[in-house]
């Protein structure tokens, strides 16, 4: 499914289509095609290999690791894999960066018209994602490469829809509107004042909580100034009046028991522990009583050695080094430990859970605030 | 305004037997994309000829796909990927070294 041309989103060439085009069907080829071939090949060949020389299938991800690297299936699908993610954020990159003159003082202009945006240039970038430019996206979400920049969001809101293949929908918001469909759901006894997204990027999965919610204030924060700067603009083009600011998720501007509602999605499994347990800690203190967080990303971490090796392929190929934490969690005592109570943790049932068909263990889950407002 | 070309983070991880071994193949995807481009571009002067309209740079720019022209587009960036990537990815099939299919036989 095409991506909806709003008026941000980068235009492309006849050529520039193409390539964009190209690469989906790779992507599309590697997960849809060699994915499964890969897991076939291992229960059917490798697998009963190494039982026939060791008496038993491998049994741990490690012996899997050794099996999968003596493979040439398995090699030449990870040199595809990641190749293929150079290859889009360089190819689609260059078509973002050529456009910056017009996109930055059209972004300017949209903003003027709805919404807010505040910047914090002095926002400390935090270490553990300074040091690593997360799905070896050139820059990651917080480099700034110009004035007024908004590189990293043009090229994030190119780059999902080219890497899922479409896969998210013509906005790139089927994850967000999973998430804003199971607050409803969920709790509809809660009517949200103000709602609040974590780590929002481009605002995908922020604007489909202003259309569940149409008479609730919705903001977005994000660690990068280019993410917030696109998102405020691509949302004033769609017509949506949100509240974007450069903030950590972790440590934010907001006073205590400001927000009803409290969203993430994909955010948690590229954060080391310490930092989750920060985030946690923020939306406990965020809260009002009787508010809940929903958090839209990994749910636990696959028990079967080949699924257990299989998830953590993006740790080691994807700059994702600390997915494992977040499959890890001990959630309802690590909500505890912050301040929510143990029995009010919940994991929601939600159709449309990102990549659940292939990660099985994705979902989402959350914790209500004790009281009442 | 120059955008980083890399990332920041732990070296590429190698997947051939040399580090250039991986880099021609990243080479040889990027190739492959821009022989896409070409095919498609190719495409749309055959598809603007069977209307009878010119290929003009313009008219080339702002032709709009046809559903069934993306789809049969799709199928042959498949296809390619396929003919390109076929022995990269083979399965691991034990085979007989030269010398020893002679002594064999």
């Amino acid at each position: 499914m095409p991506q909806f041309r709003h008026p941000m989103l980068v235009e492309e060439t006849h050529d520039e289509r193409s390539r964009a085009a190209f690469i989906a069907s790779l992507r599309e080829y590697t997960m849809s095609d060699l994915y499964p071939k890969l897991r076939r090949h291992y229960e059917q060949t490798l697998a009963p290999a190494y039982a026939a020389a060791h008496g038993k299938p491998p049994e741990s991800p490690d012996r899997v690791r050794a099996v999968m690297e003596g493979s040439q299936l398995y090699t030449g699908y990870s040199l595809l894999v990641r190749g293929t993610q150079e290859l889009l954020w360089d190819t689609l990159g260059e078509v973002v960066e050529k456009q910056l003159p017009i996109l930055i003082p059209r972004a300017a202009a949209a903003r003027a018209t709805r919404g807010t945006l505040e910047l914090n240039p002095r926002l400390p970038i935090p270490a553990y994602t300074a040091a690593v430019d997360i799905h070896v996206m050139p820059g990651g979400f917080h480099t700034e490469i110009t004035d007024d920049d908004l590189f990293a969001g043009a090229l994030y809101d190119r780059g999902v829809h080219v890497f899922a293949f479409g896969g998210l929908g013509p906005l790139n918001d089927e994850m967000g509107v999973a998430t804003a469909a199971a607050v409803r759901r969920q709790f509809p006894d809660i009517k949200p004042g103000k709602i609040l997204d974590l780590g929002c990027g481009a605002g995908n999965s922020t604007l489909p909580l202003a259309d569940a919610f149409p008479e609730a204030e919705v903001y977005g924060l994000d660690l990068g100034a280019p993410m917030v700067r696109y998102a405020a603009a691509r949302a004033a083009v769609l017509g949506k009046s949100i509240h974007f600011s450069q903030a950590d998720a972790a440590h934010t501007h907001f006073p205590d028991a400001s927000f009803d509602v409290i969203v993430s999605n994909l955010l948690l499994h590229e954060m080391p522990r310490p930092a989750i347990m920060d985030v946690l800690r923020e939306c406990h203190r965020l809260l009002r009583p009787g508010g809940v967080m929903l958090h839209h990303d990994l749910l636990g971490w696959p028990e079967d050695p080949y699924d257990s090796f299989m998830m953590s392929w993006t740790t080691r190929h994807n700059n994702e080094p600390y997915e494992r934490a977040s499959g890890t969690l001990n959630f309802p005592k690590d909500c505890a430990a912050v301040g929510f109570a143990e029995e009010d943790v919940f994991v929601v049932a939600e159709p449309g859970a990102y990549m659940e068909e292939v990660y099985q263990v994705s979902g989402i889950r959350g914790a209500r605030k004790r009281g009442t407002s | 305004m120059k955008r980083r070309r890399y990332a920041n983070g732990p070296v590429r991880p190698q997947y051939l037997d040399s580090p250039d071994a991986d880099r021609a193949v990243m080479m040889i995807l990027a190739l492959t994309a821009e022989v896409s481009a070409l095919r498609e571009r190719l495409d749309t002067h055959e598809k603007l000829a069977d209307a009878g309209k010119p290929a003009a740079t313009a008219s080339v720019e702002s032709f709009e796909v046809p559903e069934t022209v993306e789809a049969a587009r799709a199928a042959a960036r498949r296809s390619l990927i396929d003919r390109v990537t076929r022995v990269l990815i083979e399965p691991d099939i034990p085979r007989m070294t030269a010398k020893k299919a002679t002594e064999e036989a």
